[in-house]
């Protein structure tokens, strides 16, 4: 007696129905398999890994032409020498300097020395105006701290950078139903005389948009300390806790852009004088967030006129230029202007040096955390997101030279767009699961079902290779 | 040890096929050849297990399973004031009873003050007819809504009008009505309630309740005309009954059989027991059992059965006094659920999947009074008002030996199963038995000393149709059992009785039944095979039933258990005997004083199914051994 | 108007002011601004006592500094306002305690907004852009982070709202990501749990260390059952902690090491553990106000107009690298080669396991 699982002995089929039958199941099982592994696998697309990888290497420089003038370079041949080697030694990687002889082609961004005969020295324009005599190593620090100021330990206090900026300038009245309050401002008018202009210096850089409101109610959260003058004075640790965020609202949330604040304070009649210690102008500055003045109106006073604001507004703009990064100039330096082209210029550096690297950075991190995290799934919109972002920063590099604000605007393009792949919505990891809740998953599913097939399979195999083999021995018969 | 492997291993050689079938024989064979013994052993199991039920080791109550009730974890702000107001409740009340006010006034003075209380309150006014009587009433109730919250749920605080004494005795329920009105002004001040809270005061014993629960959940029945309810609310979890008939109580008892067995979820009777003892202060115990042990006095049931001279001396031994509070307790349990009428008005609720009980304040001239109980039952209200989904972690099917010791089913279960195994393995050997015959060998054979023998025929088709007459008789039973002449009167219940005992002689009478008893070589006869028969449903009903009505189940077990497998004695006068008290076994129960009445009133008032099974279950399964007797 | 600013600096310029700025440093930290993330994850009026945790070190970090738009609470239900609290509106840590839910706090996500989904969108910053200010996490390489988590817990996960779980590499990964896109200066990591410690197992990313209420194994014990209210009001690790905490106020130097020896197992009842190898300070060093108080820096501006261009901004004064700014650390590895020899084992040991039960069921011939 043969065995009872020996197919071709057991069933009153032919094999040949049974075999298409058991093969038509697998078949589906076959065709499925890919619908299935498309169906449950998460949409990872290739990012651009490689030319992620070169951009990372290739940092940006910034070239920066100085030119004197020819009387100068007559007299002295070496100096263009000597100074170029100076600066170079000292200058920064991102920022290469080349000095030559002012061969009267006005390119736009070119700085020109002049020495001259006063005792000062003077930036005008893009012209720096020297006293003859001056040591070339003074020169050249000089020069060094306007093309590229080191950083200093106050950097931590410049708003990070952002395309787009909400100034938000609020009067801020702590109690107007103690009495003597003010009720309203010539805002409109300050604004255009003192930050209208910061702005429009900055439009290259940032989109900024004002808004400005009075409050009545603006409680402290803390009871300061009266002198006996009966002033009151803020302490250092007092103007920490100043800003009452929970009640006062300085800013409209009506978007995402990030604030700078703005805060005029005028405290209750009781408290006047209120002081600060160590400030003749009453004016603190919060890092990154911005900046309040303490202003003691007159007892009759009742609006801020432009006079009153004349003294305000310029603390505010002041402000304003330090949380945007505009370095200051040099000691011992004097400019008839409000902001120099140089100071621009620095700004304008440094911020593209900041987002080129910020981007390559991110760029960077999408990348590696793409490869490490292997549930994080990758849209088309990621995708597109980090092509233009590496294309943006392929035109920066082209086009670097020739002009700053072009490089600046496109490498700020270049961040936001590497900042918008990097914070899609869509990038969320999948949860982690343990490979074993994936197998309890899937195996009473699947198992059941599969292993019957799989043994019918395997013994028609067999069972087909020992018919062969049969036929195969008994050929003559 | 190779030579017992051996014996299960397959043998290299030969068709492992017939193997398998010759060992699958011999295993058979095994077990046929000691028949009688396995049958015997496992009754002796079956009964012994029931009565060593009252001593297995069991898990206490003290563990909750549901973390939201958070029992006994409060202070309880009921005070003298609210005694105060009880007191003069029952003042009230007791004038009113002092003073034979009707259903109507009494629901209108209830009402009123609960309307005083500020809260919505209503009256609803029931007939009942039942073949064995009327009932009418007026119930009273009224709904505190929830204060914070949409009341998506309620609690249902109760006392019927007369007390559970005596299972309705006429025992009145004063002072668990005051409670309840005391709670309902006390509850009022409180603004933590996160569920609807409803205050009933039902007429009657359970015939009140009925009414307001089958109009609360829109349940009607032929028999009851009953207003709908003014005040409607929301779904129920909980209903707490309570129900203090005497002047001050020594303990607290816990009612909680339901309707046809029902049992409510045991984390709700446990942390009744955890709240009164901690926080009333109050000891717990079952139904009005005292522990004999803390009371030399009490006996409980079982204790008092005994003659008096064997009291002291057996009563003295500590253990034994244990086993005779507990079997007490289990017997007291088992005469509710199988009677399927439970054992208070909490019972109705069951059926609605609402877990309620009875607290019963055990008259006595101790130490509690309004306080405790007040404490008590705000305590549970709280815990009840916890609650974030039905009870649904503890035990449903259990049985409390005590109030701390509790049986899970896997414990007391068994013990029917062993009975009713045992019955059929005896069935189905009586069945083999009658299909086969021994004829006389031959010859060669008696060398061989082999025993022949050869198939007959079962009359199998007559057997069952004595069986579905004689159920037909119990249907009939139970049809004039419910009429009102027959259900009224006892003379004519055992006029009923006597006349269904004597159909299994005009059975015999017949000429082809008759008949049909001679041929024992090629026919088996009608005694045998519907001995057989009888046998194996009797089994069937038993293991069915286990799981639905445990107690019943057990009754039936012992009932019919060895009664129905015992050997029919030849000889005319033993089994006359026998005929006599096989009828007795099946019929004797209407001649019991009361107990019809009791079971008629169940099923036709709260739908019982107790009737209806001891009438076209019972009763046909006894008259069936009745006719085997006879035929045999 | 140039003439007018021009004479304005001029005379700024005669005047020659310093500016001076006074910073608030102490001890060696390098962070401008502190965060706090309070997670309670879990619901029912029986968890009251998770609520009680949260608010209470909500309180803690508000009270040593940290302002409201700085603090991301969680509360994934409401105990102050459930029906079943005697004292509406009031939450307590302590029978007799003051008041948690006070006047003026506020909850960023409530309710079934609590889920994990949100919990990582929120530490990864990846969120709608339609999500509000108040509920996004703004920090960058200079915040410090106290991220607090309290709920029913187990063996790698921690149960949210009672229907769902975070693992343990679930916070690992949103942490690696938020160190990969340098949100964080430094993260401390709180959890009370059951099994607690295991939760901060699978942290990888630098600068980061962490505590949890009991070891893996272990439960966590709820502190004081309060008979009016009648539930559990706080949990005992918890309840502990604040007790050293109460003591610590803005100025104080306490640092993370007198905090951790302060832990008494007899009185929290569990051994609470202590993880600070990815951290790169000693913890001796770093200030509890590193982390719970709302470090300010505030400058004061000491002149009399503002001189946009005036004299020197400390120029002279020694000038930190960018290299020291930044905590240098290693990049995050990739996961552990046992790690992936762990999981590749199991794989392919239950691909063996159906392999044989499948080849005895094809190849059984004889025998039955």
């Amino acid at each position: 007696m043969g065995s009872l699982l020996d197919p071709s002995l057991l069933f009153f089929q032919q094999d040949r129905v049974r075999r298409t039958i058991i093969a038509a199941y697998w078949a589906v099982i076959l065709l499925a398999t890919p619908l299935w592994w498309n169906i449950t696998s998460i949409e990872r697309l290739p990012l651009p890994a490689g030319r992620v990888h070169t951009e990372t290497q290739r940092a940006l420089t910034l070239p920066a032409t100085i030119q004197l003038e020819p009387g100068l370079v007559d007299s002295k041949p070496h100096i263009i020498n000597e100074l170029q080697s100076l600066l170079d030694k000292r200058l920064s990687n991102s920022i290469t300097a080349n000095v030559r002889v002012n061969d009267q082609n006005t390119s736009p961004g070119v700085y020109n020395l002049v020495f001259w005969d006063k005792e000062d020295a003077v930036l005008e324009g893009r012209t720096l105006k020297f006293p003859r005599g001056t040591s070339l190593t003074s020169l050249s620090d000089t020069i060094i701290k306007l093309l590229d100021p080191p950083p200093t330990s106050q950097d931590f206090r410049i708003a990070p950078y952002s395309s787009r900026y909400r100034l938000s300038f609020t009067l801020l009245n702590e109690d107007a139903s103690s009495g003597s309050y003010i009720s309203g401002w010539s805002v409109q008018a300050a604004l255009r005389r003192y930050i209208q202009p910061i702005l429009s210096r900055v439009s290259d850089l940032h989109n900024c948009t004002i808004e400005s409101q009075i409050q009545f109610h603006a409680p402290l959260a803390f009871e300061p300390h009266k002198l006996e003058d009966n002033t009151t004075a803020l302490t250092a640790e007092d103007l920490t806790i100043f800003v009452n965020t929970a009640e006062w609202t300085l800013s409209s949330s009506t978007s995402t852009d990030p604030v700078l604040h703005f805060a005029l304070f005028v405290p209750n009649a009781e408290r006047r004088p209120v002081k600060v210690i160590d400030s003749r102008t009453n004016t603190f500055l919060l890092p990154q967030w911005g900046g309040v003045v303490i202003y003691n109106p007159g007892d009759e006073q009742d609006h801020l006129g432009s006079d009153a604001l004349d003294q305000i507004f310029p603390l505010f703009a002041q402000h304003l230029l330090t949380l945007l990064g505009v370095p200051s100039v040099p000691a011992g330096i004097k400019t008839p202007d409000a902001l120099s082209d140089w100071q621009i210029d620095a700004l304008l550096r440094r911020r593209a040096i900041e987002t080129n690297q910020g981007a390559r950075d991110i760029l960077k991190s999408t990348v590696t955390l793409v490869n490490e995290l292997e549930n994080m799934p990758v849209g088309k919109v990621v995708q597109d997101e980090v092509q233009a972002a590496l294309s943006a920063l392929e035109r920066l590099h082209s086009l670097s030279s020739k002009s700053l604000t072009d490089a600046a605007r496109l490498s700020s393009e270049a961040y936001t767009l590497a900042s918008r792949a990097f914070f899609n919505p869509d990038m969320l990891a999948m949860l982690y699961f343990p490979t074993e809740h994936k197998y309890a998953v899937y195996t009473p599913l699947f198992a059941s079902a599969v292993i019957p097939l799989i043994a019918a399979a395997v013994r028609e195999l067999l069972a087909w290779r020992k018919q062969k083999a049969a036929k195969a021995a008994a050929p003559v018969q | 040890m190779d030579r017992l492997l051996a014996k299960f291993r397959a043998p290299k050689t030969g068709n492992p096929h017939l193997v398998r079938i010759q060992r699958r024989d011999k295993i058979i064979a095994l077990v046929t050849a000691r028949l009688r013994l396995i049958v015997a052993l496992l009754f002796i199991a079956g009964y012994a297990w029931m009565l060593i039920l009252p001593t297995i080791p069991t898990e206490t109550t003290d563990k909750i399973d549901e973390n939201a009730l958070l029992p006994a974890q409060i202070n309880t702000q009921w005070n003298w004031d609210e005694v105060h107001a009880a007191d003069r409740y029952l003042d009230q009340l007791e004038h009113l009873r002092d003073t034979n006010a009707s259903s109507a006034e009494r629901a209108l003075y209830l009402q009123t003050e609960f309307l005083k209380l500020g809260l919505d309150a209503s009256t609803q006014s029931y007939t009942f007819s039942t073949v064995v009587g009327d009932s009418t009433g007026v119930n009273a109730y009224a709904l505190l809504a929830a204060p914070r919250t949409p009341g998506a749920e309620a609690i249902i605080i109760s006392a019927s009008w007369q007390s559970r004494t005596g299972e309705g005795d006429g025992t009145l329920n004063l002072r668990g009505v005051a409670t309840v009105l005391s709670m309902a002004s006390f509850v009022r001040r409180y603004s933590h309630w996160a569920k609807d809270l409803v205050f009933v005061v039902s007429d009657g014993y359970l015939d009140g309740m009925q009414a307001w629960l089958s109009a609360y959940h829109g349940v009607s029945q032929p028999n009851l005309l009953a207003d709908n309810l003014d005040i409607a609310t929301s779904v129920v979890w909980v209903a707490l009954n309570v129900d203090y008939p005497g002047h001050s109580f020594s303990h607290l008892g816990i009612f909680h059989e339901g309707l046809n067995g029902r049992l409510p979820n045991q984390d709700l009777l446990r942390s009744f027991r955890r709240i009164s003892r901690q926080t009333g202060g109050s000891p717990v115990i079952l139904y009005d059992h005292i522990d004999n042990r803390d009371n030399h006095k009490s006996l409980g049931m079982l204790g008092s059965m005994l003659p008096s001279w064997l009291q002291t001396p057996i009563l003295s031994i500590p253990q034994v006094r244990k086993y005779i509070y507990h079997a007490s307790n289990v017997l007291q349990h088992a005469n509710y659920q199988a009677r399927g009428i439970g054992s208070g008005t909490h019972a109705l609720f069951h059926k609605y999947r609402i877990d309620a009980f009875t607290m019963y304040a055990l008259p006595a001239t101790g130490p509690h009074g309004f306080h405790t109980l007040g404490k008590v039952l705000e305590s549970t209200l709280r815990t009840a008002n916890n609650m974030l989904e039905r009870l649904h972690a503890s035990l449903f099917f259990y049985m409390l030996t005590s109030s701390d010791f509790s049986l899970k089913i896997g414990m007391f279960l068994p013990s029917v199963i062993c009975v009713s195994v045992a019955m059929m393995f005896h069935g189905l050997g009586i069945w083999t038995s009658a299909g086969w015959t021994q004829i006389a060998a031959t010859a060669t054979e008696l060398e061989k000393s082999k025993i022949v023998v050869a198939r007959r025929i079962r009359p199998t088709l007559p057997v069952l149709a004595i069986m579905a007459m004689t159920h037909a008789v119990g249907a009939v039973l139970f049809y004039l059992v419910n009429t009102s002449a027959i259900a009224t009167s006892s003379f004519r219940q055992v006029l009923v009785g006597l006349v269904i005992a004597t159909l299994p002689m005009v059975l015999s009478a017949n000429p082809k039944v008759a008949s049909a008893q001679q041929d024992e070589d090629t026919q088996a006869t009608v005694a045998v095979t519907l001995k057989a028969l009888n046998i194996c449903l009797a089994s069937t009903v038993i293991s069915i039933l286990s799981v639905l009505n445990f107690s019943l189940a057990a009754s039936l077990a012992v009932l019919l258990g060895v009664t129905l497998c015992i050997p029919i004695p030849s000889g005319s006068s033993a089994k006359w005997v026998a005929y006599v008290a096989y009828s007795a076994l099946g019929l004797g129960w209407l001649a019991i004083p009361g107990e019809v009445e009791r079971m008629v009133w169940g099923w036709q008032m709260l739908g019982v199914w107790t009737c209806p099974i001891v009438c076209m279950i019972y009763t046909p399964l006894v008259l069936q051994a009745v006719i085997v007797c006879k035929l045999t | 108007m140039r003439a007018i600013i021009f004479s304005i600096c001029a005379c700024l310029a005669l005047a020659s002011p310093e500016e001076s700025a006074q910073e608030f440093f102490a001890g060696s930290s390098n962070h401008t601004n502190n965060w706090a993330v309070l997670i309670s994850a879990s619901k029912y009026w029986f968890n009251y006592r998770h609520m009680s945790n949260t608010l209470a070190l909500y309180r803690t970090v508000k009270r040593l500094g940290i302002p409201d738009s700085n603090i991301i609470m969680m509360l994934a239900d409401d105990a102050a306002c459930n029906p079943r609290n005697r004292d509406a509106a009031n939450v307590y840590p302590s029978p007799g305690g003051v008041d948690l839910y006070g006047d003026n706090i506020e909850v960023d996500y409530r309710g079934y907004e609590v889920t994990v989904e949100n919990v990582i969108r929120l530490l990864t910053g990846r969120q709608d852009p339609s999500v509000p200010r108040s509920k996004r996490l703004l920090t960058d390489d200079r915040s410090n982070i106290f991220v607090y988590m309290t709920g029913h817990g187990g063996n790698e996960f921690l149960k949210f709202q009672d229907s769902e779980e975070i693992s343990a590499h679930d916070v690992g990964d949103a942490f690696a990501q938020m160190w990969e896109k340098k949100r964080y200066h430094e993260i401390f990591f709180m959890i009370d749990t059951c099994q607690a410690s295991s939760m901060y197992s699978q942290l990888h990313s630098p600068n980061i260390f962490a505590t949890g209420s009991s070891q893996v194994g272990e439960n966590s014990y709820s502190y004081h059952n309060d008979h009016t209210i009648g539930v559990s009001l706080i949990d005992r690790y918890t309840h502990y902690i604040l007790g050293f905490l109460e003591n610590v106020n803005k100025t104080s130097h306490a640092t993370m090491q007198d905090f951790f020896d302060y832990y008494d197992t007899t009185a929290i009842g569990s051994h609470p553990g202590v993880r600070s190898d990815l951290f790169a300070r000693p913890l001796n060093e770093t200030l509890i106000t590193d982390f719970f108080g709302g470090v300010a820096h505030v400058e004061v501006s000491n002149s009399d107009c503002t001189p946009v261009f005036g004299d020197v901004v400390e120029e002279e004064a020694p000038v930190r690298s960018k290299e020291t700014m930044v905590v240098k650390a290693a990049p995050p590895s990739s996961p552990q080669p046992t790690t992936v020899d762990g999981k590749g084992i199991r794989a392919w040991g239950s691909f063996g396991l159906i392999g044989l039960i499948l080849s005895w069921v094809a190849f059984r011939t004889s025998g039955s």
